[in-house]
């Protein structure tokens, strides 16, 4: 998946809506003669729900663009990524924010702003592990 | 997202190729309307986000290729090269036009910084590639991860060059971000 699945337009283009079932009513069933504006309802109910599904690929498309994963073979761009791994991804990244921001605290020692920043890090990253093992204990 | 098993052979309905393409096109329009209404999305100009949305598809499919086989000089060039073509600003191109240029960014920097050795560049220059990628308007856009992503990437960047007070102050503006949208999942879970 690349930024036109992003965009949903990959989704708008392979199901095409003159393709692809409309509203939930196959076109040819019913008669393939509905007129241009008809045809345009059904077309942007079915958009809507290739929409929200667009948008919630967008979320979590930053995962299957990390090098690691395409070299490794990983989780293809186009699968589904599980909520619980969209909620352990993002642990991750605060957690290793956290880590970071730290780091730079011990080089500044005494200095309140780095200190604090650290402090919150930390406590930012041990809730989200946290959502995170809950969300995997189900 | 490419589900071919959904998709109808066109002819099985009898229409022609006609208006196969103008329902692509007004399926396009029609998703960039919706996102309009969902409040996260107004593009003064659709069309040119459909175009780099269509463009962007195939480059980073093409970069998936060149990683695949290890060739990440090409896949570094590829992405320089997005860099020159003409991105939208975020009037024209709306909070998605937006999040496809900090996607971009993101994966480039991403690379450059995981392998410095490959076509290597200054530190300065890194940074004005986080800096052109998040453009002055970021913190305008509906928080997103390509945006999170890109800004802790400015962080590591900054601190690269020892700017650590601006480094710092990237991290928590990454931090905040990812919180946010950890805070949106947890909600949306919630609500279910």
């Amino acid at each position: 998946m690349g930024a036109g699945a992003l965009l949903g337009l990959s989704a708008c283009t392979a199901k095409a809506p003159l393709t692809a079932p409309a509203g939930g009513v196959d076109e040819s069933a019913a008669g393939g003669d509905r007129d241009d504006a008809s045809l345009r309802a059904a077309d942007l109910s079915s958009l809507e729900l290739e929409l929200d599904r667009s948008w919630e690929e967008l979320r979590t498309l930053e995962d299957s663009r990390e090098p690691a994963s395409v070299e490794a073979g990983a989780a293809g761009p186009g699968d589904v990524v599980d909520r619980c791994e969209r909620i352990r991804g993002l642990a991750d990244r605060i957690c290793v924010l956290s880590d970071r921001v730290c780091a730079l605290a011990d080089e500044h020692p005494g200095e309140e702003r780095y200190t604090s920043a650290c402090g919150r890090g930390r406590d930012t990253c041990t809730q989200a592990t946290e959502a995170a093992d809950r969300c995997a204990a189900g | 997202m490419n589900d071919t098993s959904t998709r109808a052979p066109a002819t099985r309905r009898g229409k022609g190729l006609l208006p196969l393409a103008l329902g692509m096109v007004l399926g396009a329009l029609a998703m960039l309307v919706g996102l309009a209404e969902a409040g996260r999305l107004k593009p003064r100009e659709p069309q040119t986000v459909v175009a780099l949305g269509q463009l962007l598809d195939a480059e980073h499919r093409r970069v998936d290729l060149m990683l695949e086989r290890g060739d990440m000089a090409g896949a570094i060039e590829a992405l320089e090269a997005l860099r020159e073509q003409p991105w939208p600003d975020h009037e024209a191109g709306g909070d998605v036009g937006m999040q496809l240029r900090h996607d971009v960014y993101g994966r480039l920097l991403r690379l450059r910084l995981d392998h410095p050795e490959v076509l290597p560049v200054e530190p300065q220059a890194l940074l004005r590639i986080a800096e052109e990628g998040l453009g002055e308007s970021y913190r305008e856009l509906d928080i997103n991860p390509f945006t999170a992503r890109l800004a802790a990437l400015r962080g590591e960047v900054l601190e690269q060059l020892d700017r650590d007070d601006d480094a710092l102050a990237a991290y928590v503006e990454a931090l905040d971000m990812n919180s946010a949208l950890l805070d949106r999942e947890l909600a949306e879970e919630g609500a279910k």
